[in-house]
C-alpha cells in the first residue's frame, strides 16, 4: 500500500469512526423503542457493518434491488438493530421513520419484507451461510461480479448447519464469498469455550478449504483490507474478527448478561451519554 | 390404460423442456443424480445442475440464495429428507420470506416404498401445508406432474411438489390444463364424494365404479393442489353428496384428510371418513390401494351413517 493511500485511508477511518459512533447511538435508541433485543452482539458487530456499508459493499440506497449489487446476509440475525441503524445511516431509509413505528413494527430479526435494504431474512441460527453460498454460486454461474458477505456470530458456529455450508463453499471454490465471524467470545450462556469450545477456529476453517484472516474487529485499518480480499485465491474467505461484546459502552463491554438483557431507560441514557449524546435533548417518551 | 405413469417421470420430462423456456431455471440435487430420471437434464444443462451432496438443508438454503439472485431454483431430494432434514430451512429461508424456489420431494408415498417407517415420507404433506405462502401440489400421474411442473415454474412463489415412483395407470391426459389450486371432477355422483390425491386418484376412480355397481353414485375429485384448497369445488360436491371419503398415501393426520376436515367443518359439516396411512404406515398398502377394500369400507361408512340418521340426510 502506498504512503499516500495509507494517509487518505487514515483520514477516512476517522470519518468511519464517527459513523460507527452514530450507528451505536441508533442501536441504543432502537432497542429502547423495541423494549427488548440483543444489545451486546449488536454493538460488537457495529464496526464490521460500518466498514461493509461505508467502504466495501457496492450498494446504492437509491437502487436497493439492483441485481448487480453486492449482497449482505446477517446470519447472526439477533443483531438486527445494528443492521437497521447502519442501513439508515447509509440512506436506505429514515431511522426516524423506523423509530416512529410501534415496537412490534421493528422486528427483532431482519425481515426482508419489512425493512428496505435487507438482502435476506434471518431468524434461526446457522442458516445464513447456506443462503450466502447460494447467492455466491449464483453470481458465479451468471459470470457476474457480485460479491457476497455474511456475518456469523461465534456462538452460531456451534450449529452444524454452518459446517455443512462451509464444506459446500470450499468445494465450489467461492472466492466471491466472505464470511465474517463476530468473535466476541460470549454467548447467552457465557464464554463460548466453556459452553462448547470452538477453538481452534482458524484451523477448522482452513481445513474446510477457506482462506482465514484474523483481524481486530474494531480496527477499520485491519477490517477493510481483509474485507476487500476477495476474488484472488480459489477459496472463500473467513474473517475471524476479534471483537468485544457490548463494544463502546463501558458497563456493557465483555458482560455476557448484555447478550439479551432488556435496556432500561436509565441504562439507555447512560449509554447514550457515553456515546456523546446530550441526553437532555432526548424526548421523554423515547 | 397404460402403466408406467409414475409422477416423477412427468416431472423429469417437463424440466428438460422448461430449461429452454427459462434460462434462469436451475436444478439442485442432494446426490440423487444417480436416479436415472435426472440424467437427461444434467447432460443437456451441466451448468444448471448442482449436486450439493448429502446436504439437504444446505441445498435449500442455497436455493434461497439463488432465488434472491434471479434464478428459479428447483431443489430435489427425497420427500422424507425434505420434510425431516431440510424442513427448518424450507420454513425460514423459502416459505416465510416468500421466495421463488421449488422443493421437489421424491418417493413421497407409502406405496411401493418398503423402506420402512424410518425412511418413508408419510407426513411430509402435513408439515409443508402449515408453512405460510407455501403452495403444495400432489400430481396424480405423470401427465399431471408434467403440467404441474410447468405451472409451478411459471408461478412466482414457494412451492412443494410431491412426487411418487409408484406406477399408476394414467387418470389424466397430457393435454389437460393444470391450474394451481383448481381440482378436477373426474366423476359425478350424488351419494358420496371421494377426494383423492396422488396415486390414489386411480384407486378412488376404481372404487367409485365398484360402488356404482351396488347403487352408490360417487363423485371423484382429484385434489392435486393441497394448498391452496379448491374450496369452491370441495364445498359444492361435498354438500351435494352429503358424505365424503378422503384418500391419500400419507398419514390421515394433517394431510389431505386433515385439510378437507378443517374446511368442511366450517363450510359444510358432513360425515367424513379419512383413509390413508396410520401413524406408522406399515400396514397401509392394501387398505388404501385395493379398490375393493376401499369400496367396501366406504359402503360400510355410509351404512353406519344411515343407521345413526335413519331419516337420511
Amino acid at each position: 500500500m502506498s504512503g499516500n493511500r495509507q494517509l487518505s485511508a487514515a483520514g477516512g477511518y476517522r470519518e468511519l469512526e464517527e459513523k460507527a459512533r452514530k450507528v451505536r447511538q441508533d442501536v441504543i435508541r432502537l432497542l429502547l423503542r423495541q423494549g427488548k433485543g440483543y444489545v451486546g452482539g449488536a454493538l460488537s458487530a457495529v464496526d464490521i457493518l460500518t466498514a461493509l456499508y461505508f467502504r466495501v459493499l457496492h450498494v446504492d440506497p437509491e437502487r436497493p434491488h439492483d441485481p448487480e449489487r453486492d449482497r449482505f446476509v446477517l446470519s447472526k440475525g439477533h443483531a438486527a438493530v445494528a443492521l437497521y441503524a447502519t442501513l439508515a445511516e447509509r440512506g436506505f431509509f429514515s431511522l426516524e421513520d423506523l423509530l416512529a413505528r410501534s415496537p412490534e413494527g421493528i422486528p427483532s430479526f431482519p425481515d426482508m419484507r419489512a425493512i428496505p435494504g435487507i438482502d435476506m431474512s434471518t431468524g434461526i441460527p446457522g442458516q445464513g451461510l447456506a443462503v450466502a453460498v447460494g447467492m455466491a454460486l449464483g453470481a458465479k454461474r451468471r459470470k457476474s461480479g457480485v460479491r457476497v458477505f455474511v456475518l456469523l456470530g461465534d456462538g452460531e458456529l456451534q450449529d452444524g448447519a454452518v459446517w455443512e455450508a462451509a464444506l459446500a463453499a470450499g468445494h465450489f471454490r467461492l472466492n466471491n464469498l466472505v464470511a465474517i465471524v463476530d468473535r466476541n467470545r460470549l454467548q447467552h450462556g457465557g464464554d463460548t469455550e466453556e459452553v462448547v469450545a470452538l477453538e481452534p477456529i482458524v484451523a477448522k476453517w482452513e481445513s474446510f478449504r477457506w482462506s482465514v484472516i484474523p483481524v481486530d474487529g474494531h480496527s477499520f485499518e485491519e477490517l477493510i483490507p481483509a474485507l476487500e480480499n476477495v476474488g484472488y485465491a480459489q477459496k472463500p474467505t473467513l474473517i475471524l474478527a476479534r471483537t468485544v461484546k457490548g463494544k463502546g459502552i463501558s458497563f456493557m463491554e465483555n458482560e455476557s448478561r448484555w447478550h439479551a438483557e432488556v435496556l432500561t431507560r436509565e441504562d439507555a441514557l447512560r449509554a447514550l451519554e457515553e456515546l456523546g449524546v446530550n441526553v437532555q435533548e432526548i424526548p421523554l417518551e423515547l | 390404460m397404460s402403466r408406467g405413469s409414475a409422477s416423477v417421470q412427468g416431472f423429469a420430462e417437463a424440466v428438460v423442456g422448461l430449461a429452454q423456456t427459462y434460462p434462469n431455471l436451475i436444478l439442485l440435487d442432494a446426490d440423487r443424480a444417480a436416479h436415472s430420471f435426472l440424467v437427461p437434464f444434467r447432460e443437456l444443462y451441466p451448468d444448471r445442475f448442482i449436486n450439493v451432496g448429502v446436504a439437504e438443508a444446505t441445498m435449500v438454503g442455497m436455493a434461497a440464495g439463488l432465488a434472491t439472485t434471479g434464478f428459479i431454483p428447483v431443489a430435489i431430494t427425497l420427500a422424507a429428507h425434505a420434510s425431516q432434514r431440510a424442513f427448518p430451512f424450507i420454513a425460514q429461508t423459502i416459505a416465510v420470506p416468500r421466495l421463488n424456489a421449488k422443493i421437489v420431494g421424491l418417493e413421497g408415498s407409502v406405496l411401493g416404498n418398503n423402506a420402512g417407517a424410518p425412511r418413508q415420507a408419510f407426513f411430509d404433506l402435513a408439515v409443508m401445508r402449515v408453512l405460510p405462502h407455501m403452495t403444495v401440489v400432489v400430481p396424480a400421474d405423470a401427465h399431471e406432474a408434467y403440467r404441474a411442473t410447468q405451472a409451478l415454474v411459471a408461478y412466482d412463489g414457494p412451492a412443494y411438489l410431491r412426487l411418487s415412483s409408484w406406477d399408476v395407470p394414467a387418470v389424466t391426459d397430457r393435454s389437460d390444463e393444470f391450474v394451481i389450486g383448481r381440482w378436477k371432477l373426474l366423476r359425478e355422483g350424488s351419494d358420496l364424494l371421494f377426494v383423492a390425491a396422488g396415486a390414489l386418484v386411480y384407486t378412488a376412480l376404481e372404487s367409485a365404479r365398484r360402488l356404482a355397481e351396488v347403487g352408490i353414485e360417487t363423485a371423484v375429485l382429484n385434489a392435486s393442489t393441497l394448498k391452496p384448497l379448491d374450496e369452491g369445488s370441495l364445498a359444492e360436491w361435498a354438500c351435494r353428496a352429503g358424505a365424503a371419503v378422503t384418500l391419500e398415501d400419507h398419514t390421515t393426520v394433517g394431510g389431505l384428510g386433515g385439510a378437507v376436515a378443517e374446511f368442511l367443518s366450517r363450510e359444510c359439516p358432513i360425515p367424513l371418513l379419512r383413509l390413508g396411512a396410520p401413524e406408522v404406515p406399515e400396514t397401509a398398502q392394501e387398505e388404501i390401494l385395493d379398490p375393493d377394500r376401499v369400496a367396501e369400507t366406504s359402503r360400510e361408512f355410509l351404512e353406519r351413517r344411515r343407521d345413526k340418521h335413519p331419516s337420511g340426510r
